[in-house]
């Protein structure tokens, strides 16, 4: 190694490499330091921050995959520490975890009937008697589902739907049609 | 026992020849010089970590060095498993070449 000269790497450079390295003792930013003296000694101070700067860039990859590793080993530690922690008070978080439960239920079936209500209008003289009609094709005309036409209203007033069923089935679906709907319920569409 | 690497076997007689200057620096010169093939410092600091790992070497501070903009030398030294496993290696393969010439290889026939 030449020893005539000794030649620092810009600062910035260096603490970048102290961040990236993250060693106790900083002994491997040391060593590229002598590494970068030797290395303007011999080959020019162009070769050597290009060396430097692209060991410094080499590092990165490696810091994202450290933190990630890190951060997946903190989050298991995290989920270790709470299972034990409910299992030791097995009453206490049973209480806990049943309130919980009970209490966001609750939220979602008091948002759907607020949501349900605020769906449809209720200025009109018949309020009670406006329906929303939903139709739903079977697959090769699934193109059409999602609207309804104005046919399927004539269903309705043609008679061939009986009104009362229709009423029937608001009172109970009401706010979960699409709960209803989605173990195949039939929509009223579809009955017709 | 796991067998060694070629160059973690490498690193450990550099590391025993060097003694108190033992740190990357001249362990990287050294086997660049001797292999005649340069060996970067990632090349070197990747198996002394292994090494220490399983505890066949083992490491000190120096005291922070203006050189270093002032930072310390990681010092290696051997240890007991170490040399232990370097005598090991030393006996596999000096039988290992046992009766065997190195003009009858250069030949290509014994």
């Amino acid at each position: 190694m030449n020893q005539n000269h000794h030649h620092q790497p810009p600062q910035w450079a260096s603490r970048l490499l102290e961040l990236l390295i993250q060693d106790v003792a900083n002994t491997p930013a040391g060593d590229y330091e002598e590494y970068y003296s030797a290395l303007v000694n011999s080959s020019g101070l162009r070769a050597a921050r290009r060396w430097y700067f692209g060991q410094l860039l080499r590092l990165v990859p490696e810091r994202i995959g450290a933190r990630i590793y890190w951060n997946m080993a903190m989050w298991r530690n995290y989920l270790t520490v709470g299972r034990r922690n409910l299992l030791r008070n097995r009453v206490s978080s049973t209480i806990n975890l049943f309130g919980l439960s009970v209490a966001i239920a609750s939220c979602i079936v008091v948002f759907l009937f607020v949501k349900d209500f605020a769906t449809i209008d209720h200025f009109h003289e018949h309020a009670e008697r406006v329906f929303m009609v939903n139709h739903e094709a079977e697959p090769p005309f699934t193109h059409l589902s999602g609207g309804a036409t104005a046919e399927i209203g004539l269903l309705f007033t043609s008679g061939r739907v009986n009104w009362r069923f229709a009423e029937a089935f608001w009172l109970i679906s009401g706010p979960f049609k699409a709960f209803f709907a989605s173990f195949g319920c039939a929509t009223l569409a579809s009955r017709a | 026992m796991n067998h060694l690497t070629r160059s973690e076997e490498y690193i450990l007689l550099a590391v025993w020849k060097l003694q108190d200057e033992a740190y990357t620096l001249p362990i990287q010169e050294r086997l660049s010089e001797i292999s005649g093939r340069p060996w970067s410092l990632s090349s070197v600091y990747a198996p002394l970590e292994r090494l220490v790992k399983r505890n066949m070497i083992d490491s000190s501070l120096s005291e922070a060095r203006a050189e270093r903009g002032g930072r310390p030398k990681r010092i290696y030294k051997l240890t007991d498993d170490g040399r232990q496993a370097l005598l090991e290696i030393q006996r596999v393969g000096q039988t290992m070449w046992e009766g065997i010439s190195a003009a009858a290889l250069q030949r290509g026939e014994i």
